[in-house]
């Protein structure tokens, strides 16, 4: 679920920089200001000083200008623009959205009324109407990576991750350099993930790495998918390289201990499984994994003392309670091992009672 | 293996560029040119149904009792209708010897199309030739070999007719009177209009986020078969009397029948897919417990549920007992289960270094063999994934998959064989059963791989191997197969353990012959069994590098079992 994150630069820096260029420019972006004259009538007297208020920050001040100057004109594009942004940055959405709305009435050709009406709509929540100006402003200026960029928000927050991603790779076809453009590409990564395609997830996360060698989190990332591939060398060396940089990083050292001890290197998983429970002494995964070793190498005393934290954590743990059962087997115990075995099944059985409708096979 | 002369003298001997170094294992798939034409059906290649995924096995048999293997290639079929004369029917090859096969179907008696998983072989009213049980979707077939070069069906009237799903099977003499009894594993209680078929918008089956077709799990297991021989000819299921599960939670697949405690009884060995295994003490008197979970043997080492596919054993690490093997799925590891004689079946897989190589396969047919005949024991695992899908997602796996070896290096050392070193291992395929024997008689075990939707592989064991000895046994109190046999061969302190098993690997039966590489053993200091009766026999040095046929001793052992009618 996407945050409340305006898009790109703050409503309010927004503004004073659309004030700004309107005051100080014979061209604004988007729609032409005359020049100001000491003679023009109050009315646009009012919008001079609703804008110098605005640039200076007096936000109350500006407003109050702005609805003068609405009064004598109230057919003002820029008028219902600026105030609608200003109050857009005041928090006051409602207001601000009929005024943007009236801007976009006044003239509908124009496209920052569309953007900031959109980037309001986004923020309020008002997904449907943010989509319909969006795409308005997608047709206006489809180079405008910022345009992607909301889409791809908002596509998010509805839940359609394809059209999400077609819009975030738009957004960084046009923008590859822009300051968004790491986040989005990190996200991107992430849904070619989901969606399986690992190879373009794969190539994601390099790009993200080579920009930034020192992201212990993106370099997680792309080892967890060497390891999902069962690339086990080049995990091995990723998680590495993510502890060298982040020494706390407690899911690279049991990802490494995980795949030291499916190739049958006992001791060295335990290693990294110590160092896991010396950052998160809880970590249930990385405690059975170690007792798990332990009873593997014959070191029962030490697994026990694994296991039965495993247990006192997460008492319905079936592993723990199995291999706690194999190793009093060993022992002899066949009554402590059998109780231990029958918890272990009660907990598979119940499990399995929750299927009720048919599933692929495989393991978990 | 030590590749070491033998690789030299194999290169010398074949004429033939030296084998790749690293080992002296080479396996040459010759099906083409022996005549093994056939190519099965094994349901719609779409795998819309689970049914259409796990193929079909073979048998290796000398039906015509003229001292070599011959072969039977079980077939399946559709779930739509087939025209008449165009139903898939499975077919006898005759091995006529160097290295040619002709298919004899046509005339034997076998060629009826019916949806055909598993084959187990045994001469189960002890007339001295060997009989075929083919396991159904519906009715198991049992063939009865005439001893003419045909086969009669006899399934319903021994009252083998049931309708479940039959998968592997076994016949062994469970409670040592002589006669072979039959197990057989049933998979799934299957009804097509129960259950969506993959692409269904409403099949909620999934598997890593891929579409796929429905099961095992939330679909009924089925109640697996214990039939016992009731020495007329016909068979009376009493797994219930037994002491065996009947509540039908189980997703049977793989099945042998072999002595884990070594008390001489035959006990049952059943993977299970996604269920916990089975490992049936036999108490005698026809009656069993289930040891599994208290010997490890029923989860994983870490107490998960394993998709078991096929099961072998033999004695990997030479301490006298028989130790397990079992093909699980892919994302999950293959098991070697080590028999420390105590009672523990270990699963030993991570500590030996075999979980990482066998994550990416997903395993079917399994033996346990001395491939390069250099002493001790291989392993084999013919591959192939049920989900065409997993190609588009990058999971770390493939729907076609090689086949791979595991080499015994030193004990308990194994090294995978590289498709560079025996190229026979780059064929990715769907490959399912696995039988295993020598069927050009040079006292190497050949293997025959069956593919689903395909023509079998034939690999033909061309490696530079060490010695080697073939035992035929032949009971006489005890069946006449001699399954539940064991044999002990020394030589020096050097101590072989081989037991003649029932069923094994997946969907297929290997050889009756047990075969014993014995790597530069030149001559054998004893030969010691003991009979599935209870006699003991010794038979002081056997010279290797040739097959013997042993009879056992006459007025041996079991009062219950009548004097059998040889040929």
């Amino acid at each position: 679920m996407m945050t409340h994150d305006p898009s790109g630069p703050s409503i309010s820096h927004s503004i004073r920089l659309i004030v700004a260029l309107l005051v100080f420019s014979s061209a604004g972006p988007v729609t032409t200001v005359t020049a100001q004259s000491m003679t023009e009538p109050p009315a646009q007297s009012d919008l001079v000083t609703a804008r110098e208020l605005a640039a200076r920050g007096r936000l109350e001040a500006a407003a109050a200008a702005y609805r003068r100057h609405l009064t004598a004109q109230p057919a003002s594009f820029e008028g219902h623009l600026e105030l609608g942004q200003i109050l857009f940055s005041m928090k006051r959405p409602a207001e601000a959205r009929s005024h943007l709305q009236r801007a976009v009435e006044l003239d509908p050709g124009q496209p920052l009324p569309h953007v900031r009406l959109a980037q309001l709509l986004l923020v309020t929540e008002d997904l449907p109407a943010a989509e319909r100006e969006l795409l308005i402003w997608r047709q206006m200026l489809p180079d405008d990576p910022s345009v992607h960029f909301n889409l791809g928000r908002l596509f998010e927050r509805l839940g359609r991750d394809d059209a999400a991603l077609e819009s975030y790779l738009a957004f960084l076809r046009l923008a590859p350099d822009e300051q968004r453009a790491t986040a989005i590409r990190a996200r991107v990564a992430r849904y070619h993930e989901d969606a399986g395609r690992i190879d373009a997830a794969m190539e994601m996360y390099r790009v993200l790495v080579a920009e930034d060698p020192s992201r212990s989190s993106l370099i997680l990332s792309l080892a967890n998918l060497h390891h999902r591939r069962a690339q086990y060398d080049e995990a091995l060396a990723l998680y590495e390289r993510v502890i060298q940089l982040d020494p706390v990083n407690v899911s690279a050292e049991g990802n490494l201990g995980q795949i030291l001890r499916m190739r049958g290197d006992l001791e060295g998983a335990a290693l990294h499984f110590d160092r896991a429970l010396e950052i998160e002494p809880t970590n249930v995964n990385n405690l059975y994994s170690l007792g798990s070793i332990r009873s593997d190498q014959g070191r029962d005393a030490e697994a026990l003392r694994a296991l039965e934290r495993v247990v006192v954590l997460s008492p319905e743990h079936p592993q723990a309670h199995y291999t706690i059962g194999q190793i009093l087997l060993r022992r002899g115990d066949r009554d402590g091992a059998r109780r231990e075995l029958e918890l272990h099944r009660k907990i598979h059985a119940a499990a399995r009672e929750k299927e009720t409708t048919p599933a692929a096979t495989g393991v978990p | 293996m030590r590749p070491g002369h033998f690789l030299l003298l194999g290169a010398v001997a074949a004429g033939l560029a030296a084998a790749a170094p690293g080992t002296a294992i080479r396996l040459v798939d010759r099906a083409t040119e022996s005549g093994v034409a056939i190519r099965t059906t094994n349901g719609n290649p779409e795998r819309r149904y689970i049914i259409e995924t796990i193929g079909s096995g073979a048998a290796l048999l000398d039906y015509d009792l003229d001292g070599d293997l011959d072969l039977y290639i079980v077939n399946g079929s559709r779930l739509e209708a087939m025209p008449q004369g165009e139903q898939p029917i499975a077919a006898l090859y005759r091995n006529d010897g160097g290295g040619r096969f002709t298919d004899i179907t046509t005339g034997s008696g076998l060629a009826i199309p019916f949806w055909g998983f598993g084959a187990a072989v045994g001469d189960y009213d002890n007339d001295g030739d060997p009989d075929l049980l083919v396991t159904a979707f519906g009715p198991d077939r049992l063939f009865r070999n005439n001893g003419d070069g045909t086969f009669t069906e006899r399934g319903a009237a021994a009252g083998l007719d049931s309708n479940r799903w039959g998968a592997s099977a076994a016949f062994f003499d469970a409670d040592q009177d002589g006669l072979l009894d039959i197990y057989i594993t049933n998979y799934i209680t299957f009804d097509a209009a129960s259950i969506p078929p993959k692409g269904d918008p409403n099949s909620p089956c999934r598997f890593r986020n891929l579409t796929v077709m429905c099961g095992p799990n939330g679909l009924p297991g089925a109640v697996d078969h214990f039939y016992h021989n009731n020495g007329d000819a016909t068979f009376t299921d009493i797994a219930a009397e037994a002491g065996l599960f009947t509540d039908g939670k189980y997703y049977g697949l793989g099945v042998t029948t072999v002595d884990v405690d070594g008390d001489g009884r035959q006990d049952i060995l059943v993977a299970n897919d996604s269920t916990p295994n089975h490992y049936y003490r036999n108490l005698g008197g026809l009656k069993f417990e289930d040891e599994a979970m208290m010997s490890g043997f029923a989860y994983s080492g870490d107490g998960r549920e394993q998709a078991g596919m096929g099961i072998d054993t033999g004695d990997v690490d030479a301490n006298g007992t028989m130790d397990i093997f079992i093909t699980n799925f892919s994302h999950d590891y293959a098991t070697l289960r080590l028999n420390d004689g105590a009672g523990m079946l270990e699963d030993s897989s991570v500590r030996l270094g075999l979980a990482e190589p066998t994550i990416r396969t997903l395993g079917w047919g399994t033996v346990m063999v001395d491939l390069e005949n250099d002493g001790d024991l291989d392993l084999f695992l013919a591959n192939g994934h049920v989900y065409p899908e997993v190609d588009d997602a990058d999971i770390g796996t493939s729907y076609l998959q090689p086949n791979q070896i595991f080499e015994q290096t030193a004990p308990l050392v194994f090294r995978e064989v590289t498709a560079a070193q025996v190229p026979a291992l780059g064929v990715r395929s769907r490959h399912r059963g696995l039988a295993a024997g020598d069927l050009n008689g040079d006292g190497k075990i050949d293997l025959t791989v069956t593919i689903m939707d395909g023509q079998p592989e034939l690999l033909m064991n061309e490696s530079a191997g060490g010695s080697w000895i073939g035992l035929r046994l032949v009971g006489r109190a005890s069946n006449r197969d001699a399954v539940g046999a064991r044999v002990e061969l020394r030589a020096g302190e050097r101590v072989w353990v081989l037991e003649r098993r029932g069923g094994g690997s997946y969907l297929s039966a290997s050889s009756p012959v047990l075969l014993a590489g014995l790597g530069t053993v030149k001559a054998l200091d004893s030969v010691a069994i003991r009979w599935p009766s209870g006699e003991r026999q010794s038979l002081g040095a056997l010279a290797p590098g040739s097959v013997h046929t042993v009879v056992e001793p006459a007025g041996a052992g079991n009062p219950a079992a009548a004097a059998p009618a040889h040929h």
